[in-house]
């Protein structure tokens, strides 16, 4: 029986085979590899093309991050500097003031969760008090205005988005200076709330935040104007503004952290509306 | 032809296993257990070899492991193929006893004893898909011996 398996030439080959890979198990290391290298050159080629682009869709991944942060940073600083220019052209007086930036930290944040309901009201990042962040922080992207965050734990934080319409965003129009709230619609779209039928706002304008709401330094960019229908019977204007950021296709945001006693020296007034009001307005409980 | 082809595929299976998938199912030994359920003793156990040859290439000092290995698997799958019909729970027997050879070879010859965790995240992965393994070689290689399976009710 034996001896007759043997007798097919393909059996042979294969015992031939079984016993020569049972063999090579039996070779020095060194010499495995002196064998392996030259077939590891033709057979792992396409394995290292594979870790190849591995590698690079890391890098570039770290470098979009990078650029991300810078994106935002320049943004802040943007937004601080046509705030002075502004306050320079009003007054008649020369820039002297030192950048602020320092008062300012902008930590990046990876979304890890979002609301299930719609989306785009709520989401979390992982990031929270032990990095610095405190409940108002402001939310950024590199194109404009997230949102706020409104609770921390240690390592998490919810946010809160413009579109959740207990968000309103208190802004102006970059040109005319005409301030108003934003209310978010069905479309994912603002809406600008109590606009004077009379305020100069143009499709086009720029809206920026106006720095009244206490949170968001001014001048961050929230959207622009895509659409003002001419409604006679309402009290206000009806001005739509199509955000600058898609918050639903989000997947790392930046919070800015701003520090505790901002130092006396900027009088240059960007961060003032970021200070502890010292006095309550009339019918007002104060914040 | 086909046996070309074959390795060709197989080689393409050991990069998506080692390239992109590094934990995960033992796509090589599903494969290789169906071809040779519908292979000759011979080209079984070549496959099996180049399978092997590919799989030892990541890790060249512990060359002829994996060759030894999946050749056996490739030749013993063949050899006794002729004693049972080719039923998807035979599968999962032939990928259970291939998984435990290839461990208990490692084992015994001391090479490229992989990590605890991942090793137990691939068995399972494996176990998980064994049933499955035809879908993976037989659409493409034996088109005459598949069907996808509906589910059969009884009639009253």
């Amino acid at each position: 029986m034996g001896l007759r398996r043997f007798s097919n030439w393909r059996e042979r080959i294969c015992w031939l085979v079984l016993a020569f890979s049972f063999a090579l198990i039996f070779v020095p290391r060194s010499l495995r590899i002196i064998i392996a290298s030259p077939l590891q050159t033709v057979l792992l080629a396409p394995l290292r093309g594979t870790a190849w682009v591995r590698q690079r869709v890391a890098d570039l991944s770290a470098e979009n991050s990078r650029l991300s942060q810078l994106a935002t940073e320049l943004a802040i600083e943007n937004a601080h500097l046509k705030t002075v220019c502004r306050a320079t052209e009003l007054k008649g007086t020369g820039f002297t003031d030192q950048l602020p930036l320092q008062a300012i930290r902008t930590i990046s944040a990876p979304i890890i969760s979002r609301d299930l309901s719609t989306f785009e009201r709520f989401f979390i990042v992982s990031r929270g008090g032990n990095h610095g962040i405190r409940p108002c922080c402001p939310v950024l992207a590199p194109n404009g205005v997230v949102g706020k965050v409104i609770a921390t734990s240690p390592h998490q934080s919810l946010v809160q988005t413009f579109l959740d319409p207990d968000c309103p965003i208190a802004v102006v129009d970059m040109r005319s200076r005409a301030p108003a709230l934003t209310r978010p619609d069905r479309h994912r779209l603002l809406k600008l709330d109590y606009v004077p039928k009379d305020a100069d706002i143009a499709v086009g304008d720029t809206i920026v935040t106006s720095g009244l709401g206490g949170i968001f330094p001014r001048g961050l960019r929230v959207g622009i104007v895509t659409e003002i229908p001419d409604r006679a019977t309402e009290l206000f204007k009806t001005v739509r503004v199509r955000p600058f950021v898609d918050v639903t296709r989000l997947e790392q945001v930046f919070l800015l952290c701003i520090a505790d006693s901002l130092p006396p020296s900027l009088s240059d007034g960007w961060l003032d509306n970021l200070r502890p009001l010292e006095l309550k307005t009339p019918g007002e409980s104060g914040r | 032809m086909r046996f070309l082809l074959a390795g060709l595929y197989l080689y393409g299976l050991f990069i998506v296993q080692a390239g992109i998938l590094p934990v995960g199912p033992d796509f090589l030994l599903l494969a290789l257990i169906v071809f040779a359920l519908h292979e000759e003793k011979l080209p079984s156990t070549l496959l099996g070899l180049f399978a092997g040859l590919c799989l030892d290439l990541t890790a060249p000092s512990h060359l002829g492991v994996n060759m030894f290995v999946l050749s056996v698997i490739g030749y013993g799958v063949s050899s006794i193929r002729p004693l049972f019909y080719r039923a998807r729970w035979h599968i999962v027997i032939m990928t259970v006893v291939g998984l435990g050879l290839k461990q208990t070879i490692r084992l015994i010859t001391g090479n490229g004893l992989p990590q605890v965790a991942p090793l137990i995240v691939s068995l399972v992965l494996t176990l998980i898909l064994s049933p499955f393994a035809e879908y993976l070689v037989n659409p493409l290689f034996y088109p005459d011996n598949f069907r996808w399976q509906r589910p059969q009710w009884k009639s009253d």
